[in-house]
Formats: C-alpha cells, structure tokens, sequence
C-alpha cells in the first residue's frame, strides 16, 4: 500500500476549513472561558491602596445565593446602598459576608445626602452610615459613599466633608467618596480639587464622552479610586426595550438590534470596554443569576479584540447623535435660561412615544421654554454628545407651547 | 514527485479566494451595520392622577420610562427592570393654603399584578408597619406604599413636620383611583400555612434564586421544626416548557452539585439533586405548572409537600375570584394576616 503523504489538495482543504472557521466564528471575545479557570485580575483603588478584583459586584440585584458565590470565585469588593430593597440588600450582604469572610470582602455602601430634597446634615449622614453598619452587622465599611451627587455644590458641601471626617475618625467607614449619574464630570473634578474624597463611582461606559475619560485620568493621577458602575447599561436598556416593543406587538416585526440578541457577547464587551481603561480600578456590575456571575467574573481573563471595540464605538458614535443619553449636562448652558433638559424630554414625549398631552404637560412644566431659541441665530448650548439641540428646542416650541 | 493538478490548484485558489471574502464581508457588516434604536416602552401606560388628593391640589407632574428612570432611583432601576417596569408617574401635591408641604406620589405601572406585588413586597423594610390601603400597604413615618392592580405606589411628604397620619389618609384615597376586581393575590393561597414565616410570601419576577431558568416564580418560606426552606411554584405556559425548565435546572445541577434523581418521563417529572449555593432541591413539573421545594435535606418530605402544593393549585379558581369590588366571603391568609373580602 502506497504512504499517504498529506497531497496539497488535502492541505488547502484542511487549511480552509481551518481559515472558515476562525472568520465565522463570534468575534467579539475570546472563546469561553468557564469561571473556574480565570485568573483573577487586581487593581489598586487609588490611594485607598486596597487590592480590588477588576471584576467586582453590584449587590442591588444579586440574590444571596450568587453574592456566596461571588466570594467563594475571588471577587473580594461588594456594593451596596442604604436605599437598596428597603435596607434589606445591606442585610443580604452582610449576612453572606459574616465571620471570617468579612476580613477578606471590602464592603462599601452609599447614604443619601439630600432629606426631603435639603442638603441632610453630618449628623443624618452618620445615621445613615450606622443604619447601614447595622444591617451589615459589621462595625466599619471599607468605603461609604454619599450617593448620586451631581454638582459640585453638593460635592463641596460642608456637611458631607464633616461627615466624612466623623466616618473616618470614628473608624466606622476607611474611605469615603461619592458616587454620581448625572454631571459626573464636574462631580469628579469637584472631588479631585475638594481633597477630601478616596474614591469616585461614576457611570462609565462605551458611549461615554471624552470629557469625563479624561476626568476619570486627572481623578487617577491625583489618587483617586476611580469605579466604573452601568458599564453594561446602554445595552442592557436596549435589550429591555426591545423586549417590551415585541411585548407590545407580538405580530410586528421584532425592531431590530445593532448587535445579536442571544448570547451575553455584548455585554461581557461593553465590560472589558471600562475596565481596559487604567484610569478604572474596578467595574461593579449588577449580576441576577449564576450564569451573569460565571460570565462577567470570566471577562477577566478575556481580551477585547479590534473589531470589538470598533463595533461598541460605532454603535455609540450613531446612537449619541440621534439620541439623548439624559446627561443633563446641557443644563444651563443656554445663555438665556432655557431648560433644555426639560424640553428635550418633551420633545421627546411627542416624537418617541406620540403622547400629545403628557409632551404638552412636560414642555410647559419647564421653567424657561423654547422661546428665545428663536432669536437665536447661532445656538452656544453645549451637548457633550454633540446632540444638535435647536432643532429639538425649536421644533418642541413650536409644537408645545 | 507527486504530480499537482492544475485543477486542484484553482479550486484551492478560489476556495482561499472565496473565504477570504466572506472574512471581509463579515468584518465590514460588523463595522457599517446601521445601528437602529428600538422603541423606548410606551407613555401610554402612565397614570394620570385628579387633580386633588387629601385636600392638597396637583402642582406637578413628572414621568419616567425604560430610558431614564436610573435619572429619578438611581441604581435600583435595574431592580424594577426585572420587575417588568413599564411607566412611571410623579405627581407632587401641595397645600392650597400656602403651607410648606409636598406630598409626592409615584405610580409605578408595573404591568401585572404580580409584578406591582413583587416590587412592592421587594422594597419593605423591617420597620415599616402594616397599613390598609390597596391590596397591602406598609408605611413609616411620612411615607406609604401599596400595590394594587398593576400598579406599585408611593408616597413621601417631603416635611420634617410629622405628616404620617395625612400620608396614611393620601395612601388610602390614592388606592381608590386604581380599579381592581381581583383583590389578594390568589397564587399564594395555595401554600400550606403551617411554619409560614411572617412576611415570607414573595414573588420573583427573573431568575428565582439566582436560576436563571426559573421566572415568574411565588415563593414561601417556611421555619417548620427547624428545619428552614423555601416552596415555589410557577406557570411554564406549557408542558413542554416546564419539561425545559427541569432539563435547565437538571444542567444546573450538573455543572456545580449534583443529580441524585431524574425522571423526565411519565407522571411527575422531577429533578431531585444539591448544589452548594442552592442546597438540595426537588422540582416536579405537572402540565405546564412547575412546583419545588428549595433548602429540605429530607426528599420524601420535600416531594410530599411539593404534590400537595401541586393539588392545591389545581383547586385555585383560574377566572378571577370577584369582578366587582364588594361580593364573596372567602377568607384568605395574606401575609401573615388574616383578611377577609368584603
């Protein structure tokens, strides 16, 4: 019987199943990776100098179940809030992290800063902290938190610096910071030049502008903790509305999705997307069930490849011009008061949703309409997201008004 | 030396040729697919709320959706997510005599009842006292909450005065804006009371128990001699997805504890088994109705209560219990508290 040497026929065939399946196969992340088999990945949180796992957990949608397993996988930093579940998600924190576990879990938890919408005081903060220590069952946090300030005002504030010098002196909390959806860059360069702060946690995700990268850079190169929170938020929203679009109308055609809707791929991307940041100690997704666990704990040991990340900045690149991501950092920009926040949303009341009555209700509910819009030949209202605003505000007056 | 057909290496030129096409057409729909925004909910499922309530008059009127309700709770919007969040409104209330007082009301339409009952249920705190208004209600200081119909509601007097008995007196006018004809949640009813835990009855809108193939779930839990666990049940839609449910929960099982029974033919098909998080765990499935036992280390005792759960639900009513807002004189066990129709 003749050798059978490999002929040049078999080697091209062989080769180009081979070539076939590397173009076709998903492209967005590395092959699976079960969570067993990640190497966990640590960062420092600025000048806290405490060692946190890259991929760390959100608390306020986790059951205990997935919190024990968090742990038992390495994740070492967990967040919480007073508010979340009625103070319930503190209890569910501290009793999975009791005893021995407690010394290797960094705990942080957040306290409201406002009481019926005034400034609260040093002393309700404390309250806050300690209701919280309580549910806890701990007697310190490693981080507190006054939670979603969105000004500098409200960073500055003399009552949360003194609050944050009783946390620290008491010893009940080690690192204080704020935490921030709205306006977070001025929050954390108002935290920057205030001193007082260890740490920032700030929405930080793909569609994010230029602007609070750079703050988040400045925030690190000063000492600051820098943590990422709704870094899958843009898609999570969007699967979450195209679920409720095909709800709505089960007979239409499904609206269709920029990326695939099965599978996690996106979300595990938009991740990686912060944390390949350095300017970013750690990212604190929500996570409802084992599988979220297994899969965004895995995203340590994955790389974001270049079309990856081309794909997440394209569809961001599309969606900011066409869409309001809510910053409200336009607010007061327009030189003559107009509350463009307010009347963006009416507009989009009208335009989005076809509610006449409640645009109507919303645009006239803004403190300063669309009017002077008119006068204005060259608008100077600022959108970080380069949302061209006079058409909105114009087209909403002349609607609405 | 073997002979190369010139055939042979066309056809391999064109196959190289032609992969490498489909490489870069594949690479250039991920770059240029044009990004579509889906819809963003609907406002049709906002509230609108009378312009009086308690003597205060209406002053302000606020509505969130899917986009940007995280602008008004921050992060537990994710929580009322899961929950099947639809709308919400906020309506601020103030005196007509120039008083220094705002009541806020947020109505959240949370879709269906089971869903306001999740959120509802989902945000009550441990000191926060029992109240009579909607369907269940608790309160503290100046502030209440109810659900009722689809919908969850709130409200705040944003005072440091002690307006609890004026926000008590608001939660109960609020609740007769909503019409609902159904009143408690039947699906509890079906769960046996002896070793309920006071405020044990919950629901689970996704991902029961971090699983995340159990959604829709009503859970009770229990301290019975000791030992402490947890019945569920939950309507698949039908039999073949309740089928689905255990081959998932049988996968579950697999990949991190254990599969001590099987039995996915025949009457009654279970999955028996233990994981670390989880515990032991038995899920039987009749019909489309999937019920278990979650955290009893005895499974003869675990399967008893499941069936007998499974034989009360099937005596639940499924057509509404009432259609009219006074009528029948079931008593029922809500709670931990013992209410009867009217």
């Amino acid at each position: 019987m003749q050798k059978r040497d490999v002929s040049r026929r078999e080697f091209l065939k062989v080769g180009a199943a081979v070539a076939a399946v590397g173009a076709l196969a998903p492209r967005v992340l590395a092959a699976e990776t079960p969570a067993a088999k990640t190497a966990l990945e640590f960062r420092t949180l600025g000048r806290t100098g405490l060692k946190v796992t890259t991929v760390s957990l959100g608390c306020m949608v986790a059951p205990e179940p997935v919190i024990a397993k968090a742990y038992d996988l390495g994740i070492n930093w967990f967040d919480t809030a007073n508010s979340y579940k009625g103070g319930r998600n503190e209890e569910e924190v501290g009793r999975v992290l009791a005893g021995d576990k407690r010394k290797k879990a960094c705990i942080c938890t957040k306290v409201r800063h406002t009481v019926n919408r005034q400034p609260a005081t040093a002393d309700q903060m404390m309250a806050g902290l300690e209701g919280g220590l309580k549910r806890l069952n701990t007697d310190y946090v490693d981080l507190v938190l006054t939670h979603a300030t969105s000004s500098r005002e409200q960073v500055m504030n003399d009552a949360a610096l003194d609050f944050f010098r009783k946390a620290k002196e008491s010893g009940k909390a080690r690192f204080v910071g704020t935490s921030t959806h709205q306006n977070m860059t001025q929050v954390i360069l108002a935290a920057v030049e205030s001193g007082a702060y260890d740490v920032v946690m700030t929405t930080y995700n793909y569609t994010i502008a230029a602007d609070l990268r750079a703050a988040a850079a400045k925030a690190k190169e000063a000492g600051l903790g820098i943590i990422a929170m709704k870094t899958q938020a843009p898609v999570v929203e969007l699967m979450k509305k195209h679920d409720a679009a095909k709800a709505a109308n089960p007979d239409a055609p499904a609206p269709r999705l920029p990326f695939p809707h099965e599978g996690y791929a996106l979300q595990e991307a938009a991740l990686k997307w912060a944390l390949d940041d350095p300017a970013i100690a750690c990212a604190v997704p929500g996570m409802r069930d084992f599988g979220q666990l297994d899969q965004n704990f895995a995203v340590m040991g994955k790389r974001l490849g270049y079309l990856d990340r081309r794909l997440l900045e394209r569809y961001a690149a599309a969606t900011a011009r066409a869409y309001c991501s809510g910053c409200g950092r336009c607010a007061g920009t327009c030189p003559d008061g107009v509350s463009i926040p307010d009347v963006r949303r009416s507009a989009m009341y009208l335009d989005a949703y076809g509610e006449t009555k409640i645009a109507r209700d919303t645009y006239r509910a803004a403190s300063v309409g669309a009017a002077p819009c008119a006068r204005c030949e060259h608008c100077v209202a600022q959108c970080v997201n380069d949302v061209a605003l006079r058409p909105i505000l114009t087209d909403a007056h002349s609607r609405l008004a | 030396m073997r002979r190369v057909h010139r055939g042979d290496t066309a056809a391999g030129v064109v196959i190289l040729l032609a992969l490498l096409a489909i490489a870069a057409w594949v690479g250039w729909r991920g770059l240029h697919a044009p990004p579509r925004q889906g819809p963003e909910g609907s406002l049709k499922d906002v509230f609108d709320p009378p312009g009086e309530l308690a003597g205060l008059r209406l002053k302000r009127l606020r509505y969130f959706t899917l986009s940007d309700l995280h602008e008004y709770i921050n992060g537990q919007a994710p929580r009322y997510f899961q929950f099947g969040f639809k709308a919400l409104t906020v309506a601020e209330y103030v005196s007509p005599k120039g008083r220094d007082l705002s009541l806020v009301v947020d109505l959240y339409n949370m879709g269906a009842r089971h869903n306001a009952y999740g959120i509802w249920k989902d945000g009550r705190g441990e000191d926060d006292a029992s109240l009579q208004a909607g369907n269940a209600a608790y309160a503290a200081g100046n502030m209440a909450a109810f659900w009722k119909g689809g919908y969850f509601v709130r409200l705040r007097a944003l005072t440091d005065d002690d307006l609890a008995q004026l926000v008590r007196k608001a939660a109960v006018e609020a609740a007769a804006w909503i019409e609902d004809g159904l009143g408690q949640m039947e699906e509890f009813a079906a769960f046996p009371r002896d070793g309920l835990l006071d405020g044990g009855l919950t629901y689970e809108n996704e991902a029961a128990f971090g699983l995340p193939h159990l959604n829709a779930v009503f859970v009770a839990e229990y301290d019975l001699k000791n030992a402490r666990f947890r019945l569920f049940h939950a309507d698949a839609g039908a039999p073949e997805k309740a089928l689905d449910v255990l081959r998932a929960h049988e996968r579950f099982l697999a990949a991190g504890g254990t599969v001590e029974e099987r039995r996915l033919e025949g009457p009654d098909p279970l999955i028996w088994g233990r994981e670390k998080y989880t515990g032991p765990s038995l899920l039987l499935a009749r019909g489309s109705v999937l019920a278990g036992c979650l955290g009893l280390n005895d499974r003869a005792q675990a399967e008893t209560l499941v069936k007998d759960l499974h034989a009360r639900l099937k005596t639940l009513p499924k057509a509404p219990l009432r259609t009219a807002p006074h009528g029948g004189d079931r008593t029922m066990t809500y709670d931990g508290q013992q209410t009867t129709d009217d």
